[in-house]
């Protein structure tokens, strides 16, 4: 049984929270999960978000039952391409939205096995046996640098332009999206989190909190979010947590805004 | 904006451009009777306190700046939320523009150009300003040829974490320079790359570095060499050009040292005493690296001074001098060994004359069908030499590496050592493939034939193709430079057939995913959704196709716009009208048939409903201001009567309930108990029916063909006109 939470923060510093997220086990048996990191300045960025989620929502919630590894990454494949459009044409549309996009990681369960599709910064992890893997490769500028050899991995957190994406969803008409595959042992968590958490909090604090599997899940969430801030907070900040648990365990979806 | 006075000065005339952050309008300064620039902060940023301070902070310092070839900045204001930057206005067009109408341009213009943004990057760097986005866009051309370099350091503003920095990025990367793309500090001379690239592209017409996407480009800028501006414009003196090498090199160490340095160099270089310059030369990375590794060659020279470096040269020439003595002594001794040496040797030759006298004969055996590795080893064996030179062609029906002739017979008798030379099956001589893509059919027969191909070889297919013109070549086989047999080949040239038409599917009456899927599939883009109204397609399903047809020819790639229903239009009328009728004779079976037109369409078949005493039949109308409603009746096959039922009336609820009265029989009309009973217990009686006899009409096989064709005439196959014929069949199909 997979239990799935998701907590969001605005931070100590920004006015607004431009992330957006939804978890939720769906009547089609699938387990959905979405983070989004808006931008684009004031409305902009957080309706950027919103828009990518809610066309995710809506064009995933309603997947037939028992589809194939293939059908279920085609489909979120295309669901993240239909918001690209989506928010593209708003963007187009309303000069108040110029130029607004976001990033996108999402995870499409069937079960314990899935697809995880994204675009940005925003990212995937497992963690599994006090290991934390990164599943998914950042659409930044310091990472093309870095997988170039230009720069070295210091100056990957220093980089006074680290912020710089390479790809966004709803910044242009094209857009390409990376698919990964993830399966779930049980014990294993599944944390998305927007770059709010990624950049201040460390993969020894993600092993210790995400893995410890003596606290509630939401706990776990709360404790990722709370480091964060502590760290500074300097940025919205969002966490969602996939946990494979014993058979048995009860199935709940808890979420807080604030 | 635009007619809005802003500061109670500014008198906003048009907009005039606009980039990530800002807007630009054109306006008129009422107090100095003048044209103005005015840079409006776009409204997304205006609640970002931290992205404000930065604009006016980085505003107020280009302020500073006063020099003609920089716009100058007026004012900085600030009017509820709108904040904004009042600037010089110039007449004129950006570089940009004038490069894409343009370029290459004129060498002298370009370096006149490229002179005064130099001029104005050492005023700006001399008030330790760095402009940090030097880009065409950002120089403006006046009607008088001044050049005015605009927004210097807003970029710097830019950089705030809270911006989509996408846009930043993608807008100029092209003139980003190495360490600005690495994110280390960027100074002057990253002003000066740009500008160089800036050159490079006025006198080209080109970039030096593009790429798919800004980070191909960023890492282009770091990693890779440029075309030199001479390959594309030979026109460019080399003085010239060596000031884009210069300005563009990755190290900014090798660049000038100042906007000073470039601008005198930029200045003088096209003097006629400059005519004869040389390529400038740059020691290169591999020189950089001899450098280093030099002092683990040579240690010495590195160790001793220059000054120490004669008395060295002296103890070389010493050696030198003591040299003689040794030789003396040992002349004497080579001479000797000399000697002894050629008489061996001229005893030796004695010898092999002696034995060449004595040579044995020999039977040459028979190596043709041999490998030729074979063939020499049973040469040698009987003490025949191989000649070197081998004969190697290709001969039909002998593989290759196989002997098929040798220059002594078999059985002749020779002596030992002599030559016999072979012929060996050599490969066919095969030809290699020419290109012949892209050109006419014809043509490239012709080239093939020339190339002493047979012309019946050569094989056409046909095939659609959007890039190649119809009647080129698209591809062939064998591919270019493969090797062929040219007697036995057989080309295939696959010929264009110009872009593959498509059909354009019916999109009417599906659904917007349907329709985004059959476009999808079909290779069409979805251009635009819009909305309307449609009293004839359901909510939500498509109404109509621009710009094409159903059935119509399109092309791949073609768009689409298409018009979803939001249903009936708001002032569309449901109208529930009602008719009271009685059977032909009271108590015996009539079949009442009722048809109507309303919004949705004309001759829209109600159904039949077969009733043995009066009743109140129900006719759900759709009706429009300007479409009244028409309702016929039929009774056993016979018309009897057709009821307008018109908006107005429909809306006040003034529209009269007709009765039809039997034929037979003056019994009075029913009461309104009536209707009620036998329509319930005629209801019970459909339902049996159907269950019991679906499918086979007994009666009135005529209307209900008629009921068919009329509901796919106004239904046009969507579902509720689906449903309708059901209904009707249904109906009609009891006894």
């Amino acid at each position: 049984m997979i239990k799935t939470v998701h907590v969001s923060h605005i931070g100590r510093v920004r006015s607004v929270n431009e992330d957006s997220a939804w978890i939720r086990n769906l009547d089609t048996g699938y387990i959905l999960g979405i983070v989004a990191d808006g931008m684009g300045g004031h409305l902009a960025g957080d309706t950027a978000s919103r828009l990518a989620v809610e066309t995710l929502v809506q064009d995933l919630g309603t997947l037939e039952p028992g589809l194939s590894h293939a059908s279920l990454s085609a489909a979120l494949s295309d669901a993240i391409l239909h918001a690209n459009e989506v928010i593209f044409r708003t963007a187009s549309s309303d000069d108040n939205y110029h130029n607004m996009g976001t990033t996108v990681v999402a995870a499409l369960l069937n079960d314990t096995e899935g697809v995880i599709g994204h675009i940005g910064d925003s990212r995937a992890y497992k963690i599994a046996n006090k290991h934390v893997i990164q599943l998914t490769e950042d659409h930044t500028l310091v990472n093309e640098l870095f997988k170039n050899g230009q720069i070295s991995k210091e100056d990957v957190s220093h980089h006074p332009r680290r912020n710089v994406l390479t790809r966004a969803l709803g910044t242009d008409a094209e857009v390409k999206v990376d698919l990964d595959t993830v399966k779930l042992e049980e014990g294993e968590v599944l944390l998305l989190c927007s770059d709010g958490l990624s950049n201040l909090v460390s993969n020894e604090q993600i092993i210790q909190v995400a893995g410890n599997l003596e606290l509630a899940l939401e706990d776990r969430a709360d404790r990722l979010l709370q480091l964060a801030l502590l760290a500074g907070g300097d940025d919205n900040i969002t966490v969602a947590l996939f946990e494979l648990q014993k058979e048995g365990s009860v199935t709940s979806e808890t979420g807080c805004e604030s | 904006m635009i007619g809005h006075q802003l500061g109670g000065r500014y008198e906003v005339i048009e907009r005039v451009g606009g980039g990530g952050m800002a807007l630009v309008y054109k306006a008129q300064d009422l107090l100095l009777n003048r044209n103005v620039a005015i840079k409006v902060l776009r409204q997304q940023f205006v609640h970002d306190e931290e992205f404000i301070r930065r604009f006016r902070r980085e505003a107020q310092s280009a302020a500073s700046l006063s020099h003609p070839n920089v716009v100058s900045i007026y004012d900085v204001g600030q009017e509820d939320d709108v904040h904004y930057i009042v600037m010089e206005y110039v007449e004129g067009k950006n570089l940009n523009e004038i490069i894409k109408e343009r370029a290459p341009l004129q060498v002298d213009e370009a370096v006149r150009i490229a002179s005064q943004i130099a001029d104005a990057l050492d005023h700006a760097h001399h008030n330790q300003i760095i402009h940090r986005d030097i880009k065409p866009h950002n120089i403006l051309i006046g009607r008088n040829g001044r050049v005015k370099v605009t927004d210097f350091g807003i970029a710097r503003a830019v950089t705030s974490t809270t911006i989509t920095q996408t846009g930043s990025v993608v807008g100029s990367v092209h003139y980003f320079s190495p360490e600005h793309a690495k994110g280390i500090v960027t100074g002057e001379k990253s002003d000066l790359y740009s500008l160089g690239i800036v050159l490079y592209q006025m006198l080209t017409g080109q970039l030096p570095f593009l790429g798919e996407s800004p980070i191909s480009v960023a890492l282009k800028h770091l990693q890779e060499e440029f075309d030199e501006p001479r390959k594309f414009n030979p026109l460019i003196p080399q003085s010239v050009e060596n000031v884009i090498l210069k300005s563009m090199r990755k190290n900014p160490q090798e660049r000038y040292q100042s906007a000073k340095e470039m601008q005198t160099d930029l200045e003088t270089c096209l003097m006629p005493e400059r005519r004869n310059e040389t390529k400038i030369d740059f020691p290169d990375e591999d020189d950089i690296d001899q450098t280093r590794v030099m002092p683990a060659i040579k240690p010495e020279p590195r160790g001793v001074t220059s000054t120490g470096a004669i008395p060295a040269m002296e103890s070389d020439e010493d050696n030198h001098k003591g040299k003689p003595k040794t030789k003396n002594w040992k002349k004497p001794a080579l001479l000797i060994s000399l000697t002894v040496l050629i008489l061996i040797a001229m005893v030796g030759v004695v010898w092999y004359v002696k034995g060449m006298l004595v040579v044995p004969d020999v039977t040459v055996p028979n190596v043709v069908g041999q490998t030729e590795e074979k063939a020499r080893q049973m040469l040698q064996d009987q003490g025949l030499v191989v000649s070197d030179e081998v004969i190697r062609q290709y001969k039909e029906d002998v593989e290759p590496g196989i002997v098929f002739d040798q220059t002594r017979n078999e059985g002749d008798v020779v002596k030992e050592g002599s030559e016999v030379q072979l012929s060996v099956g050599a490969e066919k001589e095969l030809t290699q493939m020419i290109s012949v893509e892209g050109n006419t059919y014809d043509e490239a027969v012709k080239k093939l034939i020339e190339l002493g191909i047979n012309g019946d070889q050569i094989k056409r297919k046909d095939d659609y193709s959007n890039d190649i013109v119809s009647g080129n070549v698209i591809s062939q086989t064998p591919g270019v430079n493969e090797k062929f047999d040219p007697e036995a080949i057989e080309i295939v040239l696959t010929v264009s057939k110009g872009p593959k038409t498509i059909k354009m599917p019916d999109l009417k009456n599906h659904t917007r995913s349907e329709a985004e899927s059959m476009l999808k599939s079909a290779g069409l883009i979805l251009a635009q959704v819009q909305e309307e109204s449609s009293y004839t397609v359901d909510k939500g399903k498509v109404t109509q196709q621009w710009p094409v047809e159903a059935g119509a020819e399109v092309n791949p790639g073609d768009k689409i716009t298409i018009f979803i229903s939001t249903g009936y239009p708001p002032e569309a009328l449901n109208y529930a009208y009602n008719i009271n009728v009685s059977p032909k004779e009271i108590g015996k079976s009539s079949k009442i048939r009722i048809t109507f037109e309303d919004a949705r369409g004309k001759s829209q078949e109600w159904g039949t409903r077969t009733i043995k005493s009066a009743q109140m039949l129900t006719i759900p109308l759709i009706l429009a201001p300007n479409v009244d409603g028409v309702v016929s009746v039929y009774r056993d096959g016979q018309f009897l009567d057709t009821y307008l039922v018109s908006y107005s009336d429909a809306k006040n609820g003034t529209v009269v309930v007709p009765t039809i009265e039997p034929e037979k029989g003056a019994e009075p009309p029913p009461t309104t108990e009536e209707p009620e009973q036998g329509g319930g217990g005629d209801e019970g009686t459909v339902d049996t029916q159907q269950e019991g006899e679906p499918d086979t009409p007994v009666e009135g096989e005529g209307e209900n063909d008629e009921a068919d064709t009329s509901a796919k005439k106004n239904g046009n196959g969507l579902a509720k006109g689906k449903d309708k014929k059901k209904e009707v069949v249904n109906a009609s199909s009891r006894p």
